[in-house]
């Protein structure tokens, strides 16, 4: 019951952004076409579509600890409800996104060719080249972009759920310390004391993580699962802060 | 009508008492009915209970009952009742604090009973 | 066992101890008065029964069980807040309408009702509303609630003279029709004092007096005459404070009066609560 309500306020929240942003979609799409109409020598890619998604997820994911916590707290939902409303909200978003971002690729790879001077590339084309059968194409890019979205809204929310648990201090230590590890300290590391040997692991981590769309699908779903994880351990212990 | 915090009475007393003085000067005549606990305590910002209490004091006296459903209603020959107690308790209440103070300012008792004698002609 | 019991409740932030060893009990369909002076530990020791904050030790049970992360107990508690948690754009109306979602019990019609009363307007962002306002939409909020229990964190902050008095005239009708246990915390005592049944006061952390009202005042008179009679008359009892007006003096004392053998000139009255709290938490107040 209160798991229902919370999800319904969450569902409720997003819709606005949602419509938004495919409405902002819906317009650069009709200016790439009006223009490719009018202008007759112009030929066009367009492959931004799902990157803007995942920034789009990012930021939702971002945006979605700090005053709804307070807002349920406010109404009596407990820190169990208010996690799991926000992983089954961000799994709804993640699916009817990528349901609609891939219906849009088919649409305009098949409807707005212009006679070949616009293409439309998805996410799964651009990393790993054309599919062979386009009838196996079309699950495959919806569970590649599913996974990979669902990955970058759990990233998003753990992050604000960590922000959130963190004081003044430990927020400014976080915020330079992880980026200088990750720019200065470990490639610093990695070079002068393990020769390397952090990065050819890294890499080989990354490069089967992704290494096909089969792959990356279980990567994302097993990601989101441990961003997840992390911020339930972190909610959990959350307290309301004026 | 108004509550005083700081009178050495507790409040449910106080409140027996400005309902009988209502009923007294007829303001509430016999077989009518009297605010409801709820209506006394909304107007004089008290807790509902300190006002039920202050009701069941009337009961227990006899000066109001209750009619099933209806509310409280002041009984027959409440106002007989009340001058009575009040007629008992007029000599502690007035009589000795009027000849202390008299005495305290230095009146005789003849003093006394020509202003009284006053006070009825007026 | 029925009712809400706070026990042993410690929370520290830091060195500072907010609550010591709170033990206290509210039984069902009262209403307490939560005294305190600011920074005393009321908002702490409300966030911490509502389980918005964790208590270092102790627990708080209502009803048998615990409160936090208890999603049928939660819903049956409802606290206003001084701060407002609400969301940044949401509408008054939209407020209401989500109260109704997660509360099954929440009226709808009667909050819009008491908005009308209160001259409080539904399509206003609730972030924009003054102090006042803020504070007339959280009490029609926690007064069409109808949960079985109702905490008020500084309810009449902001308001006026007139809000204030229709603040407690809905609360007692409220209380009236649909009994529930309400804990008010408030330092604006006079105003609340006819209305409390019971008395919780709280200062540093530590629960000083809880007891019904009229027994907690029962216990203290005030003497009032000619500087040496009441020295006089005060010398083999406990004066908890008293005040001076050129001859005249107003002693506060401890214990029950005899009306009989008071001595001439002396004048007694009841201890007023407000006088009473101001005793007990002031920096001169010698019970702690």
């Amino acid at each position: 019951m209160n798991i229902k309500a919370a999800l319904k306020y969450r569902l409720y929240e997003s819709k606005k952004s949602v419509i938004i942003f495919y409405l902002a979609v819906a317009a650069l799409i009709l200016l790439i076409s009006t223009t490719i109409i009018t202008i007759k020598t112009t030929e066009g890619k367009t492959n931004s579509l799902e990157i803007a998604t995942i920034v789009f997820l990012f930021i939702l994911g971002l945006n979605s600890f700090r005053e709804t916590f307070r807002f349920f707290m406010q109404n009596g939902i407990s820190r169990k409800a208010i996690i799991s409303s926000q992983i089954m909200c961000s799994l709804i978003l993640c699916l009817a996104m990528s349901l609609i971002d891939n219906i849009i690729l088919v649409i305009g790879k098949n409807l707005l060719t212009f006679g070949g001077r616009l293409d439309f590339i998805g996410m799964l084309e651009l990393m790993y080249g054309p599919q062979n059968s386009a009838v196996a194409a079309f699950p495959v890019s919806f569970l590649f972009c599913f996974s990979i979205y669902s990955m970058v809204s759990a990233l998003g929310f753990l992050i604000t759920t960590l922000y959130y648990r963190m004081n003044k201090g430990q927020k400014i230590a976080v915020s330079v310390g992880v980026p200088a590890a990750l720019l200065f300290v470990l490639p610093a590391m990695d070079k002068y004391i393990f020769r390397f040997a952090i990065s050819n692991v890294f890499a080989k981590v990354i490069r089967f993580a992704f290494e096909a769309p089969a792959n990356a699908v279980v990567s994302g779903i097993v990601l989101s699962a441990a961003f997840y994880g992390f911020s339930w351990l972190l909610a959990r212990k959350a307290v309301i802060k004026d | 009508m108004q509550l005083h915090f700081e009178d050495e009475r507790p409040l449910f007393i106080q409140i027996a008492e400005q309902i009988e003085d209502a009923i007294l000067s007829g303001v509430f005549p016999e077989e009518t009915q009297i605010p409801s606990t709820t209506e006394i305590s909304v107007s004089y910002k008290i807790n509902p209970a300190t006002a039920l209490k202050g009701i069941n004091i009337l009961v227990d006296r006899g000066i109001v009952y209750k009619r099933r459903g209806l509310g409280m209603f002041v009984a027959k020959g409440a106002v007989g009742k009340l001058k009575n107690r009040r007629k008992e308790e007029f000599f502690d209440n007035y009589v000795s604090k009027l000849v202390s103070e008299a005495k305290r300012l230095g009146f005789s008792k003849e003093d006394i009973i020509k202003m009284v004698e006053r006070g009825f002609k007026e | 066992m029925k009712g809400l019991s706070v026990t042993n409740v410690t929370k520290r932030f830091g060195d500072i101890t907010a609550l010591d060893r709170i033990n206290l009990y509210f039984g069902e369909n009262r209403i307490y008065g939560l005294l305190g002076r600011n920074g005393a530990g009321k908002t702490t020791l409300l966030n911490t029964i509502t389980g918005r904050i964790f208590a270092d030790e102790g627990s708080v049970i209502l009803d048998g069980s615990p409160v936090t992360e208890n999603e049928s107990n939660l819903s049956r508690i409802f606290m206003m807040s001084e701060s407002n948690y609400y969301p940044e754009n949401m509408k008054v109306a939209d407020a209401f309408r989500w109260t109704g979602e997660f509360y099954d019990s929440f009226d709808r019609d009667r909050a819009v009702e008491l908005s009308g009363r209160f001259g409080l307007s539904l399509n206003k962002k609730i972030k924009s509303l003054s102090t006042g306002y803020g504070t007339i939409f959280k009490l029609v909020t926690a007064l069409s609630v109808n949960v079985p229990y109702i905490l008020l964190d500084e309810p009449v902050l902001g308001l006026d003279a007139n809000h204030r008095d229709l603040f407690y005239r809905v609360l007692i009708e409220t209380y009236s029709e649909n009994p529930a246990t309400y804990i008010i915390s408030t330092h604006l005592i006079e105003e609340v004092s006819g209305i409390i049944e019971d008395v919780v006061i709280i200062n540093k952390g530590r629960i000083i007096r809880n007891e019904p009202r009229e027994s907690l005042l029962s216990k203290y008179y005030c003497v009032t005459g000619h500087i040496s009679a009441v020295d006089e008359f005060a010398r083999d009892k406990k004066v908890i404070a008293s005040e001076t007006l050129g001859g005249l003096k107003n002693a506060y004392i401890e214990g029950t009066p005899d009306k009989r053998s008071m001595p001439e000139g002396l004048s007694i009255s009841r201890m007023d609560l407000q006088k009473l709290f101001i005793q007990l938490t002031g920096e001169g107040g010698n019970m702690q």
